[in-house]
């Protein structure tokens, strides 16, 4: 399944967020989106997503040749499209075992999910409320897993690395590269290299400044601009503006 | 034979209670009982109410024969039931473990004298005086011999008549190292209106026993209700209770009072769908005994102009003792009111008390999450409040357990209408 991001313009709290977004994820490619704070990356996947706070104005998302841009989440999720949250809401009335079974039930079960929930050890998890004083890698482990019942064809993981201990951050990798395997189409923001370098397979790097993607190449790319840091690339953006 | 045995008993139990040589029987304690009652509701003569409940209770009920339904399937084999204001069926367990009759012939026969009316008085309150005066022919005398477990004893109570007033006294016994387990429904028909519900429960439990109740409200819009369930928990027992009521009433009044020796505890939790009527909860924990614990949870949803109110108290006494209120409240419409209290009242320095009290509705956070998991907004809500409703107490019984997911599974099939 191929995603497509077409000169996406989009505004949250009234500024404008992203300004002029074009991607192209083929299927069973793998996309790394890197940059500084506030540039954009994580708003990226939550309009893709469908999250309703991120109001596009102009510009279109496809998937698989079909535009989905005006659809519901739940609706694009029906399509094969979802998105694992940086941030997830501790909700204390729903236990995970709960929110698993009714998603099971509405997706059935994949042979990518059984495997990632034991190596994400979910059993342990399953008899506590969702996110509910979890570490940051349950809580990282949890949202990967929860994003697979989904059965997903296009995967969007946000910043999947940030906040884990070493230990989930190799299980994390290890699912990840499940994924690859499967050939899941797949955006995985994130503000670090580690995890990249734990990866089977990149196909294409992205750099994000100001709500623009700024560069794009290999994976090569990444190394160099995390030597150099941010600053260097985002300034080539504000002398091409001015 | 047993059967026949209770059945007989039944009838002439029914015989007796038509005549008034049965006073003459009673014994001292119980005619002490009345004449307090009596001396109360004639306090009361400007109480327009009262002397409306008296006269309701003159009118002669008719007696229905029909086999009891509660809106949930029987899960136990020892059953009391009350169909109107009718003993319906009394079915006796296994003597050597449980004892189950109505209260009026253990007073009668001096089975015992020392538990009823031990954990309450006629002279508190107006219903309560109406029921020593005329409850104890309605109820149930459980006592659960030492060292057995039973359950679960499932009591019924239905009221199928316009007008009924429904009154019921039930006393609980359980002995040290017994457990007893019970399920009691409430539910009216339809067609009845202006229904009157009126209960006290006494549960006086031995050293180390335990006591599991769950108690399911399902009336109809016409019903008022008062009920008080008083709880003795002897040393080191447990008490577990769960309190559901989702269908719309009148007006309903419902109080827990759980009264905690040396460590002893106790959960005691209430779920209240509240819709178009009238709801005041109380729940009050007194940590008499060294070690005490108790924690109240209470779970209200309101919609339809209902006007929800929860009072939850714990009175630490006991060295060291602890409690935890947890009171959560979602309003499904802006025409209903919630209102919670909760009290903590610490008379050592060594006790620990807390509480936790929030209402408002969902988060948007929390629905927009679980629709990019694929749920629409009307499941991600369905989801929600089943977790909200859905208490976990892992002590509860399998039996127990499954008759609260379908309490449970109803509260939240009608919440979505």
């Amino acid at each position: 399944m191929s995603l497509v991001v077409e000169d996406l313009h989009v505004e949250s709290g009234g500024r404008e967020i992203l300004r002029g977004i074009d991607l192209e994820v083929k299927k069973g490619e793998i996309h790394i989106v890197i940059g500084p704070n506030g540039a954009g990356k994580s708003s990226l996947l939550y309009t893709i997503a469908g999250i309703p706070r991120y109001i596009v104005k102009r510009g279109r998302i496809i998937l698989d040749n079909e535009d989905i841009t005006s659809l519901q989440p739940q609706e694009r999720v029906r399509k094969g499209l979802c998105l694992m949250h940086q941030f997830q809401p501790q909700i204390k009335t729903i236990k995970v075992a709960d929110l698993e079974n009714v998603l099971v039930s509405k997706f059935g079960t994949s042979e990518l999910a059984v495997k990632a929930r034991e190596i994400l050890e979910i059993e342990k998890l399953r008899n506590r409320y969702l996110f509910v004083n979890m570490s940051g890698g349950e809580r990282k482990r949890l949202e990967l897993y929860l994003t697979l019942l989904t059965r997903p064809r296009v995967i969007l993981l946000d910043e999947p690395d940030s906040g884990v201990d070493v230990d989930s951050l190799v299980k994390i990798s290890e699912v990840i590269n499940l994924i690859i395997d499967s050939s899941l189409s797949c955006i995985l923001v994130t503000h670090r290299g580690d995890i990249v370098n734990m990866l089977k397979r990149v196909d294409r790097v992205h750099v994000m400044c100001n709500g623009k993607i700024v560069e794009s190449d290999g994976k090569d790319m990444l190394e160099r601009v995390l030597r150099s840091g941010f600053r260097k690339v985002c300034e080539k953006l504000k002398e091409k503006l001015e | 034979m047993r059967e026949a045995e209770g059945e007989a008993r039944i009838n002439l139990y029914q015989q007796a209670s038509r005549s008034l040589v049965r006073r003459s029987q009673m014994s001292r304690e119980a005619r002490d009982v009345k004449k307090i009652a009596e001396e109360y509701l004639s306090n009361l003569k400007s109480d327009g109410e009262i002397r409306e409940i008296i006269a309701r209770l003159e009118i002669p009920q008719h007696i229905a024969h029909l086999e009891p339904t509660c809106g949930v399937e029987e899960t136990g084999r020892i059953l009391y039931s009350l169909v109107d204001t009718s003993v319906e069926r009394v079915s006796y367990g296994d003597p050597s473990s449980i004892m189950i009759r109505p209260l009026r012939e253990v007073i009668l026969e001096k089975i015992d004298v020392e538990n009823p009316w031990s954990l309450a008085s006629p002279d508190e309150d107006p219903h309560l005086a109406l029921i020593a005066k005329y409850g104890e022919d309605r109820g149930a005398y459980v006592r659960v011999r030492s060292g057995r477990s039973v359950g679960p004893v499932r009591t019924c109570y239905i009221t199928r008549l316009t007008g009924t007033v429904q009154l019921v006294h039930n006393v609980y016994v359980v002995e040290d190292k017994a457990e007893l387990q019970v399920l009691s429904t409430c539910t009216s028909s339809r067609d009845a209106v202006d229904i009157y519900h009126i209960s006290l429960t006494e549960v006086i439990l031995g050293e180390k026993s335990k006591f599991t109740m769950i108690m399911y409200h399902n009336w109809n819009e016409t019903t008022k209700l008062w009920s008080s369930l008083r709880v003795r928990a002897g040393p080191e027992s447990r008490v577990v209770l769960v309190y559901v009521t989702h269908s719309p009433v009148e007006r309903a009044y419902d109080q827990v009072v759980v009264r905690l020796s040396n460590n002893a505890s106790a959960t005691s939790s209430s779920i209240i769908y509240g819709r178009r009527g009238t709801y005041r909860t109380e729940s009050i924990s007194i940590l008499d005994g060294r070690e005490a614990s108790s924690i109240i949870i209470s779970r209200m949803l309101s919609a339809e102009k209902a006007k929800i109110e929860s009072l939850s108290k714990i009175i630490a006494r006991g060295e060291g003792s602890r409690g935890h209120i947890e009171c959560l409240g979602v309003p499904l419409d802006d025409s209903s009111v919630i209102t919670s209290i909760p009290i903590l009242e610490a008379h050592r320095t060594d006790v620990q008390l807390s509480h936790e009290a929030a209402i408002g509705r969902f988060s948007e956070e929390e629905i927009t999450y679980l629709t990019t998991k694929g749920l629409n907004e009307d499941e991600a809500m369905q989801l929600l409040i089943r977790g909200f409703v859905s208490i976990d107490i892992e002590e509860i019984p399998p039996t127990l357990r499954k008759v609260v997911d379908r309490i449970v599974d109803e509260l939240v099939r009608r919440s979505a209408l």
